[in-house]
């Protein structure tokens, strides 16, 4: 995973034979310790949890996998997973299409003091708060009310005013499609910085050598710069897989369950077993849903991995 | 686009040779770049949308509000600052403790551990090291009861350390990856020579690693402090009401306030005032934050 660090432990480790140095264990300390009880801890816990039916207490039973047969067989664990799938695949796009678009054009501009400029303004957005971005989308852009933006853009189309999130028309494509279109145009982020800094990254040469055989515009973007933006493609899939599954911000504050579970997603799934009202402190239910949730996002990663490492071979 | 990359980047000796080749730009460059700053402005103004509703909005009266809804309305009503910042500074200050807490927490523990991926060699390096970024794929969501149960059972429950400790130790993992790509790309021999002259491994940290690293501090900084300004889920889960943050306690506001009024315009003037802090960190530190996002650090 991370090629370049190992060669350079490897020769080290070849040329000349140092001792080990123990009082490296002092500076890794406090975060070890910390991570140790934060954040290794709990995930074996949650595991062993999984397998009870915790409610919380102290005693709690072993029911071996009664949670996940459980878990299964709910109909609205699967809408849930087929929402995620959706939302996922829409978020990895949008997500990484957006911010390269971003930053070719940037990177192609030649006034430099204007791409800078750019770069900055393009910022700005990303440091509003994340729950305002959310209130305006909810409240004011896609709005249930007929003044909101979106109403008022199709109403001069002279279409009935929708509910958006909330749409109850019995098909989940209202909703989904009010949930995909938030944050329109997905460019909230920092991401096109780091792509625009792995297009600086390319050497001048391989720009050149690709001019010189005709190579240029959509040519170059599709054969040299992707390829070579194969390192930051992977960082955002990968973060893009872990934080796609697990988020629930939206469904928690806003949606709900949405019209007939269309914006149900696992995680919040889990949240209501957990933690959803005052009889359903179901901690080991949430928990195996939890651990569902983690064994999909790390079979995903390392697909992830494989498959991104095969092309860079080829 | 072919000759764009000539026109701009001639050296200077080109520039003595061929003077009038340089100015001259073709047509067809010339529109590539005018698509392009075209194109970029579109995407900008989209992107500036929600901020000017806002900055709108919140000028507005109930009246105002009402009857013109997205357009400039005179005069600005004023007192809706005056009325929202009595709502939001209380957020304001529990958000500031917890952000502060989490950024210098993060890089003090983060800092010192890449430093010792970096400069010491040590048994099992690599394996923990993997062992620390595996805390990456653990989701949330999956520990979040287990979670729940540790601080209730270390009876962190509504307090802020519930929020603090488990963040700052979830947060080492991602920036000791990050801190410790960046630590490896500084020159080793500034830090050697210190050692020949005596300086102690601490001191090497202090005066030459972290100076030399502020891009990627200041980058990591600010990333920590935004996390902390936009975290709702766990937050809303362990602190008691009075301790909210911006982010749990602003959407109440607004509901609330809507419900009473049928407007939004005090809660949008409580939206400006919660984004200044970040804008004016951001103004002070674009530079650093810039090259340090730049810096190549972020890639697998």
């Amino acid at each position: 995973m991370f090629s370049s660090v190992d060669k350079q432990t490897r020769v080290k480790k070849r040329t000349k034979k140092e001792k080990y140095d123990y009082t490296a264990f002092i500076w890794l300390a406090p975060a070890l310790i910390m991570m140790l009880i934060f954040c290794y801890y709990p995930p074996l816990y949650a595991a062993v949890l999984s397998f009870t039916d915790s409610t919380g207490g102290d005693t709690f039973n072993f029911i071996l996998f009664d949670n996940y047969i459980e878990i299964f067989s709910d109909r609205i664990f699967w809408l849930g997973m087929r929402n995620v799938a959706v939302f996922l695949v829409w978020g990895l796009i949008s997500g990484n299409i957006a911010p390269l678009l971003l930053a070719e054009l940037l990177f192609n501009m030649k006034v430099t003091k204007m791409s800078n400029a750019f770069r900055f303004l393009f910022i700005i957005p990303t440091l509003i708060p994340g729950v305002i971005n959310m209130i305006l989308w909810q409240f004011i852009i896609l709005g249930p009310e007929p003044t909101s933006i979106m109403n008022s853009l199709i109403g001069l189309f002279g279409a009935e005013p929708l509910a958006w999130y909330y749409d109850y028309s019995f098909t989940p494509w209202i909703t989904w499609f009010s949930l995909m279109f938030t944050g329109f145009p997905y460019l909230g982020g920092t991401s096109f910085l780091i792509y625009l800094a792995g297009l600086q990254a390319i050497p001048e040469s391989v720009i050149e050598a690709a001019k010189l055989d005709g190579c240029t515009g959509f040519g170059r973007v599709f054969r040299i710069d992707l390829p070579f933006l194969l390192g930051q493609i992977k960082y955002f899939m990968i973060m893009g897989v872990i934080g796609g599954l697990q988020g629930f911000g939206t469904q928690m504050l806003f949606t709900g369950h949405g019209p007939e579970y269309a914006a149900t997603v696992p995680g919040f799934y889990m949240y209501n077993a957990a933690f959803g009202g005052y009889d359903r402190a179901r901690y080991g239910y949430a928990s195996a849903v939890g651990m569902i949730i983690f064994i999909i996002t790390l079979s995903l990663t390392i697909i992830n991995m494989k498959l991104i490492n095969k092309k860079e071979d080829a | 686009m072919e000759n764009a990359i000539q026109v701009g980047e001639v050296d200077e000796q080109q520039i003595v040779t061929k003077p009038k080749r340089v100015r001259k730009r073709s047509p067809k460059t010339v529109a590539a770049q005018c698509i392009i700053i075209l194109l970029t402005v579109v995407l900008l103004v989209l992107q500036f949308i929600p901020i000017y509703i806002t900055l709108i909005k919140s000028f507005k009266d109930l009246n105002q509000d009402f009857l013109n809804p997205y357009d400039l309305t005179f005069p600005f009503e004023w007192s809706n600052y005056a009325f929202a910042w009595d709502m939001v500074k209380s957020l304001f200050l529990n958000t500031f403790i917890l952000a502060f807490a989490n950024v210098f927490g993060t890089l003090a523990l983060s800092s010192l551990g890449a430093f010792a991926f970096v400069r010491f060699r040590f048994p099992f390096k690599e394996t923990i090291f993997t062992a620390i970024l595996a805390i990456m794929m653990i989701p949330g969501t999956l520990t979040m009861v287990a979670q729940f149960m540790l601080v209730d059972t270390l009876s962190l429950l509504h307090t802020r350390w519930a929020v603090i400790l488990p963040t700052i130790a979830g947060n080492s993992s991602f920036n000791i990856f990050l801190l410790r790509t960046f630590f490896g790309g500084v020159p080793g021999e500034v830090l050697e020579a210190s050692e020949i002259d005596g300086a102690s491994k601490f001191r090497q940290f202090w005066n030459f690693m972290l100076p030399l690293s502020l891009p990627i501090i200041f980058t990591a900084g600010l990333m920590l402090f935004m996390q902390s300004w936009n975290d709702l889920i766990w937050p809303m889960l362990v602190l008691k009401e009075e301790q909210y943050t911006i982010a749990t306690g602003l959407l109440p506001f607004t509901t609330e306030y809507y419900r009473m009024t049928g407007s939004y315009s005090v809660p949008m003037a409580g939206y400006v005032l919660t984004s200044i802090p970040l804008l004016v960190i951001f103004f002070f530190t674009s530079k650093q934050f810039i090259s340090g996002l730049t810096s190549g650090a972020f890639k697998m």
